[in-house]
């Protein structure tokens, strides 16, 4: 095994071009109980520019090694994020745990994964090139593929997530739950984040996210088309097909947490509740 | 060389540094204090303070903590929360078997250090990640209450 303790992004991207593959470590809350860590470590706990979180005109912009407890403790940082960082197994494992970690991981009981896809969220990942740091930036939605699984390249490290700031304004209405079996330490049965924003009469974004109840994250890009434009009375008219196209990727199984019928079950109601908020 | 500061005092050590700090603790250094009972950050047994935050040591590679302060419930002893989180658990009749006690101390005493006089639902999610198999919780959250009232000026 050996470590490497990057200070820098540069440092830290170089690392990953040298020795392609290497675990990358930052809260290590789900790394040290997988146990997967290959034959190269790369420590981006203390790279500083991953360490910080910052609120512009853009966004919210949340750097990969930011633990779950400064996310919690940040004036910039709305409310209705605080809301699922705080559902996040234990105040221990908030004390390490990060969101950049928690995307990477790629479970499909991702906490995070819900509001960063409701809230277009995009990840930021970086390489090395000829002359410096290359960057590029995806949405969530493109970056995790499946179980475990991410778009992720052997030579990158993600540095940051950001969240459009259009998502946090005070236009936006959301809606989240995280179904579990206990209030802390609960890996979800399923768990909801709706968004939808308006522009006078209209419904300009709309976006459901459902966790635990597929592969993947189940998002329906088909109702946000159908519903951007709409008034709220179109989309009450509406309302039977809208569903059914939001819960067209619903398609949760039996497992230890729960079972298949409950997790359907939960997120129609859930989605009822955002829609009932929604037209109101 | 994985150098880290420990309950005050530096130490070196030649191991791997995916190592769980949880082993050094108990196995190098015989702060055997430190429990450990799931290890994989779902008890709370082997908490620590690292930087002042409460921190599962089940879950943390030693490599990763350099540089930054760690403190066990030995290192604790000494201070004079211990000796009112110590009194408190006692007159609560908080301990029962005793395994979890020293994470349920570690989580108490970081929730007070941040909150000096937290609200029953505040103790209750500081304590939310230890768990207590003889289901004392009551009394343990009655402890850290009797603390935090006994020891105002402590934290």
């Amino acid at each position: 095994m050996v470590a490497y303790y990057p200070e820098t992004i540069m440092e830290a991207v170089s690392l990953r071009k040298d020795h392609p593959g290497a675990t990358i470590y930052a809260g290590g809350t789900d790394l040290m109980v997988t146990k997967k860590i290959g034959e190269h470590v790369i420590f981006v706990t203390h790279v500083e520019e991953m360490r910080t979180l910052t609120r512009d005109e853009n966004g919210l912009t949340i750097g990969a090694a930011v633990p779950y407890v400064e996310i919690l403790a940040s004036h910039e940082v709305p409310e209705i994020i605080k809301d699922v960082i705080v559902d996040i197994a234990s105040p221990a494992i908030r004390s390490r745990g990060t969101v950049a970690g928690n995307i990477c991981n790629a479970s499909p009981a991702g906490d995070t994964l819900p509001m960063l896809h409701a809230l277009d969220a995009v990840v930021c990942l970086a390489s090395a090139g000829d002359d410096g740091v290359v960057c590029r930036q995806m949405p969530i939605g493109e970056f995790v593929l499946g179980v475990r699984r991410t778009a992720l390249q052997e030579n990158e490290v993600v540095t940051a997530i950001k969240i459009p700031a259009d998502a946090l304004t005070e236009n936006n209405l959301y809606a989240y739950k995280k179904v579990g079996a206990r209030r802390a330490e609960a890996i979800s049965k399923l768990s909801f984040f709706g968004r939808a924003a308006f522009g006078g009469e209209r419904i300009t974004t709309f976006r459901t996210a459902f966790g635990s109840v597929f592969i993947i994250t189940a998002v329906s890009p088909e109702a946000s088309r159908l519903v951007e434009g709409m008034t709220k009375a179109e989309l009450a008219q509406k309302r039977e097909e809208i569903s059914e196209m939001c819960l067209k990727n619903v398609k949760p199984i039996d497992d230890q947490r729960s079972n298949a019928a409950y997790r359907a079950l939960a997120a129609r109601n859930l989605l009822k509740d955002f829609l009932d908020k929604v037209t109101e | 060389m994985i150098k880290l500061t420990i309950d005050g005092k530096e130490y070196s050590f030649d191991k791997d540094p995916t190592i769980r700090l949880l082993d050094i603790l108990r196995e190098d250094l015989n702060k055997t204090g430190v429990k450990e009972g799931c290890g994989e950050g779902e008890c709370g047994a082997c908490s620590v303070l690292i930087n002042g935050r409460l921190t599962n040591s089940c879950l943390v590679a030693a490599g990763s903590v350099m540089g930054e302060e760690i403190i066990t419930i030995e290192g604790l002893r000494e201070t004079e929360a211990f000796k009112v989180l110590d009194q408190a658990f006692a007159d609560a009749g908080a301990v029962q078997c005793g395994f979890c006690i020293p994470g349920m101390i570690m989580a108490g005493h970081a929730l007070l250090l941040q909150n000096p006089h937290p609200t029953e639902a505040e103790v209750r999610r500081g304590i939310s990640g230890n768990l207590c198999r003889c289901t004392g919780y009551n009394t343990i959250v009655r402890a850290i209450f009797l603390a935090a009232e006994r020891g105002d000026g402590v934290w």
